[in-house]
């Protein structure tokens, strides 16, 4: 009885500290208080329907993320490997099923992404590994301790009809491009924007700056279809994962 | 391996287009070899990450061997035009399906001839060929 009431004493002290801990940490930031500010969501460009990458032809081709230093080694290691295995890059321990992360999963084609406008945030839909990235435009700042994420942290401003968006605070697996990872000194700017000549297509212009990791900073444009008829479909990738990664990081196939 | 009776054609294919988004790499299959399945339905999984053909096929003592066919997912097929109803347990099908590199039963799709006649294809595997009939591309 002893033993047991000290361990509920113990418990409960855990649980006070938690609790105030919490309480001191959280601020609540505008776009956790909507009402009344619907109206001005009226201002902004529409970028209704869902979208999906597209190449468009004759635009110039975007560069190559250029690694440098121990990132550099190691990505020549894995391209060496993927260069004698068909070109499947090792997953470095990552089901097939774990999201590819920012920014790579801004490069990729096929599945749509789609966006929504509620005060104080703009949030993505994506419905490959149906992921989400939350966009704060309600003036807060990034947290100064952040916890690394696949999508990190993205606070964002509308400068005219451009939604401008930095972000930080990315997982080491939340790849650049295959084979290509990053320092916790990772900053991806980008500004989004309809383009000025297509009224359909939306554009993505995105830069990533990581001074460890890569040689200069990375720019590449991203262009996007907009299919209105479409919606977003269900993707739950563990109803069905059949392609185990095996311990060498290459993919497998369950018969 | 695949026994000869079911090897019904092995033709070197030309790698059309760059293949299709999924959710991991293709390294695993031959897309230089295509190999055609006659079989049976024995189940059609209409699931996410991907979409499989389960097919039993006999040879000619009646031996039955189960192929497994990856196809893209439904959310791509859905805007292929499929349906979840295209294939049913029972059907007597014709699968062509580029095999995977270690031998093991199974292959990623390329086509399948229904009891009908009828053909149904990846269009995404066209050279060229956009996702849906809408896709521009600019």
């Amino acid at each position: 009885m002893g033993a047991f009431g000290i361990g509920t004493a113990c418990l409960a002290a855990a649980a006070f500290a938690l609790s105030a801990g919490a309480t001191e940490a959280q601020e609540v930031h505008p776009a956790a208080q909507p009402k009344g500010h619907y109206a001005a969501l009226d201002k902004l460009p529409d970028w209704g329907g869902v979208w999906v990458l597209e190449v468009q032809r004759g635009a110039p081709p975007n560069p190559t993320p250029e690694p440098k230093g121990a990132y550099k080694e190691h990505y020549l290691a894995l391209k060496a490997q993927a260069d004698a295995n068909h070109g499947e890059f090792p997953r470095e321990g990552r089901s097939y099923c774990a999201p590819p992360g920012i920014p790579y999963q801004v490069s990729l084609a096929q599945y749509p992404i789609e966006f929504l406008f509620t005060p104080g945030r703009v949030t993505v839909l994506m419905e490959a590994w149906t992921q989400v990235r939350r966009i704060y435009t309600d003036g807060r700042q990034h947290p100064d301790d952040l916890e690394a994420s696949f999508y990190g942290n993205s606070i964002g401003h509308w400068d005219g009809q451009t939604l401008v968006v930095d972000t930080l605070g990315l997982k080491p697996g939340a790849l650049i491009a295959p084979g290509m990872g990053h320092s916790d000194k990772e900053q991806i700017a980008e500004r989004i924007h309809l383009s000025p000549t297509d009224p359909d297509q939306l554009m993505d212009e995105i830069t990533v700056t990581d001074p460890e990791a890569l040689e200069k900073p990375w720019s590449a444009t991203f262009r996007y279809r907009r299919h209105r008829e479409w919606e977003v479909l269900e993707f739950a990738c563990a109803e069905n994962d059949r392609n185990p990664v095996g311990a060498s990081g290459v993919g497998g196939f369950k018969e | 391996m695949l026994s000869r009776p079911v090897l019904l054609g092995l033709a070197a294919a030309l790698l059309a287009a760059a293949p299709a988004l999924a959710h991991h790499s293709f390294a695993m299959f031959d897309r230089q070899k295509e190999i055609t399945l006659k079989g049976t339905v024995k189940a059609f999984q209409w699931t996410n990450p991907h979409s499989f053909i389960e097919i039993e096929v006999a040879d000619p003592q009646g031996v039955i061997t189960p192929y497994s066919i990856e196809m893209n997912s439904p959310n791509n097929l859905t805007r292929q035009g499929w349906k979840s109803s295209a294939l049913k347990p029972g059907d007597k099908v014709t699968v062509v399906m580029n095999p995977l590199r270690d031998g093991s039963r199974g292959g990623l799709f390329v086509s399948v001839m229904l009891p009908d006649g009828k053909v149904l294809g990846d269009p995404t595997r066209l050279p060229g060929a956009p996702v849906s009939p809408q896709a521009k591309a600019g």
